[in-house]
């Protein structure tokens, strides 16, 4: 019955998905419109679409596992970390909404005067973007396969086309089809947080039982190398996730300021539920199959599901996930394809028609969606390493590319950015590999070196501005 | 009410037609894995056959039939209904045991599911191919929509050819070029009808006028000279005031009646960098006073062009000085002369950064009389015009607040 109710929901998704999508070739679309929506995303939206895009399907399945193995740390790395980053977004708030700019390397490029800047940003954000794109497709298809014993190809190509379907349509599509996700999420991570908490007398039952049985899960000493290390992670999660373009390009394609500033002020409501719903699998889980391998993430995920859920909610998990996964990636791969066209290559091929030059440019936007979707995908075959590692080095780039550029305020640098940034990666290059540096460790590293260089910079490029105006 | 997109109706079509094909494919799997696993399900039976009827009584048959792989297609039936098969035990009982379709069904479903998964691709991808279907529809209609918008603003714009058209929408746009085209003649035409007809109205009245003013300003002319030597030292000034004034309206008669009545061009050999030159040096203090830059380009360097050099220096003056004029308040101006040879046309462009002419003046400022400035005639670029047409050229004007570019073509006559 499993597979009946497996494929039936699959097919029942696709079928929404499809409906509640839309068009791919808008009659009067232009960049703006593809990109941004004309800047006109209700609030309700704009909510909706916000907290469907954070929640993908490696925080999700990287958060259930690890709260089953390391416990409240966990909370204290992840949520922590990813919800302290939306108190930095009000910090760019005000200028990303007054900006005319449709891309964040454009944006941190007129920001700081500098057009090499918004290469070296967008090249960034492409290369991040791909790594993560494949990283949803390997997460997903791994555990479509562990659970439920579906082919991985099969798996990875049924994620990618349906990617492919919602991003076709630019921000317009991509925003009703993460309505959609997150209020299947939503069903389905309730509803197995329903079934886990349905096995014990009550929700509050499950931690006072895991406080007896695992009182290790639940010991923080902040003083101890372990929690240095989650804090740490939470420390580069605020970073990266506040430099994630993802989350500030719905900052600029709300309709409102009122509207942007009730999504960055109710999403985090939303996601606290969200979150409050998958500790209490975590730990439920921990109850009732305590002895689950959790080297590889993903195999420990599906093999946790399998001995705590019953088919139906199972498969309505599983659905949960194929839909955060289908909504992250689908604007990963928006922003890649954004980065690829409007900012690396830019306006080559100008026509002089404008309605020639905004439909050859769209048809090429589309074109680079499949190709970076379709790179992804065979990189997603590769086993490059363990997706959650992956996943950490990728927010790490974000954060040591971007942050900084995009909260720094603009100065007269003696050696712009494109020189800090440059030297930033150059070190990544040099001493990641010898030093063997965590992720984090190195993101905190490069960052403050490239501080450090644009203080100098800055100081330099000041004492030069002086004496060229006397 | 909304109406419904092509690229809706394309996808539905596209997604029922794939939506049987792909039923049909899996259909057809399923029935064939089904009748496979029933295959089996009967091989099964074989392998237990003779060890249940060798069975003294139904627990022990029963045992001996859920441990074998039978069990999974067979379920152990007490009853007269449904009855697929059954065996005769030593002790005489009946043990029967029926197909489990379910449990087949599901098996086989399971067997399928990466086949049913692949249809469920195929559906998607029929979508998709769906969407680039009615891309190629849509487009070249979204450009012909917007080439009559453009018509109707007054652009004569062409659609430019796409590789990727149907040989239909490629007939389509030329059928549109050749309109746009064949309408801005014939737009060109009207505009030269009525200006013939305002010309000729005019020139009537301009060349009665004229007379009229020429005949006692000839007298005024002729006695101002008589009269210059008896002028007193104190008079002097105000008797050149009146002579200097008469002297200009002279000019103003004789441009009125050159339009009015134009004379005919007197074709001869000349050299375009002697009409550069000349046109150079006079509007150098003008150039001086305005602060603005001149910039000459020809090429080649010197050729001799067949033409009326006195209409032609009359022309070039009147071009350079409406863009002095455009660039009165301007900052770093610059006045761009270009003359190039192109086999055998030639092209002069005068170019200026000056606040351009505005979009709704365009169509008129060819007209005689038509004039922005407080003290303007209106009869500069009208004496080009008919420069121009009088040696069988033609004008184009291209203007937006960056500045107006004249470019004006010569046929080698």
């Amino acid at each position: 019955m499993e597979t009946l109710y497996q494929l039936a929901l699959f097919f029942l998704y696709l079928l929404i998905t499809v409906i509640v999508t839309g068009n791919a070739f808008y009659w009067k679309e232009d960049r703006r419109f593809f990109f941004l929506n004309f800047r006109q995303v209700p609030t309700g939206l704009s909510i909706f679409s916000f907290c469907a895009t954070w929640l993908g399907s490696i925080p999700i399945i990287g958060y259930i596992i690890s709260f089953y193995t390391v416990g409240e740390h966990a909370f204290l790395g992840e949520v922590i970390g990813w919800i302290g980053a939306v108190l930095l977004f009000p910090l760019l708030f005000s200028n990303l909404r007054n900006s005319h700019a449709l891309s964040i390397p454009q944006w941190i490029s007129q920001k700081h005067r500098e057009p090499e800047l918004r290469k070296i940003t967008a090249g960034a954000c492409l290369v991040v973007f791909l790594l993560f794109l494949s990283i949803e497709f390997r997460g997903f298809s791994s555990i479509i396969c562990s659970m439920f014993g579906t082919n991985r190809v099969v798996a990875s190509i049924l994620i990618y086309t349906c990617v492919l379907y919602t991003t076709f349509g630019g921000l317009p599509s991509i925003v009703r089809s993460d309505a959609m996700n997150l209020l299947l999420m939503m069903v389905g991570l309730l509803w197995a947080c329903g079934m886990m908490t349905s096995q014990f007398s009550s929700p509050l039952e499950i931690p006072e039982r895991a406080k007896d049985l695992f009182p290790e899960l639940f010991r923080i000493d902040l003083l101890s190398p372990a929690s240095w290390y989650y804090i740490l992670g939470s420390l580069v999660s605020i970073v990266a996730v506040s430099s994630n373009p993802l989350f500030l390009t719905r900052i600029m394609a709300a309709r409102t300021k009122a509207g942007a500033m009730a999504m960055l002020t109710i999403a985090p409501f939303i996601l606290g539920t969200i979150y409050l719903a998958l500790t209490l699998y975590g730990l439920g889980g921990k109850i009732l199959a305590p002895g689950i391998d959790t080297q590889i993430t993903n195999f420990a995920f599906a093999s946790l599901a399998n001995q705590v859920l019953p088919p139906l909610a199972k498969t309505v998990f599983l659905l949960a996930v194929l839909a955060a996964c289908i909504s992250t990636a689908n604007s990963q791969l928006l922003i890649a394809s954004c980065s690829a066209c409007y900012d690396l290559l830019g306006d080559r091929g100008n026509t002089p028609l404008e309605v020639y030059h905004e439909d050859r440019f769209l048809f090429n936007v589309r074109l680079a969606i499949a190709i970076i979707a379709t790179l992804a995908l065979g990189i997603s075959f590769l086993e490059l390493s363990d997706i959650l590692l992956l996943n950490r080095y990728c927010f790490s780039f974000l954060g040591i590319f971007l942050f900084l550029p995009l909260y720094l305020p603009r100065k007269n640098l003696l050696f712009g950015w494109s020189a800090i940034l440059s030297s930033g990666t150059f070190l990544i290059l040099a001493t990641a590999y010898f030093l063997r540096l965590s992720p984090e460790q190195l993101m905190i590293t490069v960052l403050l070196l490239e501080f450090l260089l644009w203080n100098v910079s800055a100081l330099r490029g000041e004492k030069a501005h002086e004496t060229s105006r006397l | 009410m909304k109406h419904p997109g092509f690229e809706q109706a394309i996808r539905l079509i596209l997604a029922l037609p794939s939506l049987c094909v792909i039923l049909a494919v899996v259909a057809l799997a399923f029935q064939r894995d089904y009748a496979r696993e029933t295959r089996l399900a009967f091989e099964t039976l074989e392998n237990i056959k003779n060890p249940v009827q060798n069975a003294s009584n139904v627990p022990e048959a029963r045992e001996f039939f859920e441990k074998s792989a039978a069990a999974a297609y067979w379920t152990v039936q007490r009853g007269k209904n449904d009855i697929f098969t059954s065996f005769s035990l030593k002790n005489g009982e009946d043990f029967i045991l029926r197909l489990h379709t379910k449990a087949l069904f599901l098996k086989t479903l399971e067997n399928q599911k990466n086949v049913i998964m692949t249809g469920m691709i195929g559906f998607v991808i029929a979508l998709e191919i769906g969407m680039f279907f009615s891309y190629g529809f849509t487009r070249p209609i979204k450009r012909l929509i917007w080439g009559c918008r453009q018509i109707s603003r007054g652009n004569w714009v062409t659609i430019p050819h796409s590789w990727n058209n149907t040989r239909e929408f490629t007939e389509m746009e030329k059928a549109f070029n050749r309109m746009s085209r064949e309408l801005s003649q014939w737009h060109q035409i009207q505009e030269q009808l009525y200006r013939v007809e305002h010309l000729a109205g005019l020139g009537k009245i301009v060349a009665g006028v004229a007379h009229e003013i020429r005949n006692p300003l000839t007298s005024i002319k002729l006695y101002t000279g008589l009269l210059e030597k008896h002028v007193s030292p104190e008079g002097k000034p105000y008797f050149f005031v009146i002579k200097e004034e008469s002297e200009r309206l002279n000019d103003t008669v004789k441009r009125y009646l050159s339009l009015a009545n134009p004379r005919a061009p007197l074709f001869a050999d000349f050299s375009l960098k002697e009409l550069f030159h000349w046109c150079s040096t006079v509007i150098e203090p003008h150039l001086q006073e305005k602060e603005i830059r001149l910039s000459l380009e020809l090429s080649p360097e010197n050729f001799s062009w067949k033409g009326d050099f006195s209409l032609y220096q009359q022309m070039m003056l009147n071009l350079v000085m409406n863009s002095l004029e455009a660039m009165e308040n301007k900052e770093n101006g610059i006045l761009e002369i270009q003359g190039l040879l192109e086999e055998e046309t030639l092209h002069i462009r005068v170019r200026d950064n000056g606040s351009g002419i505005p979009r709704e003046n365009l169509s008129q400022v060819m007209m005689p009389f038509f004039t922005t400035k407080e003290t303007g005639t209106g009869l500069g670029l009208s004496l080009v015009y008919s420069v121009v047409e009088a040696h069988s050229g033609n004008i184009s004007l291209d203007s937006s607040p960056a500045g107006t570019a004249i470019t004006l073509k010569f046929p080698r006559i």
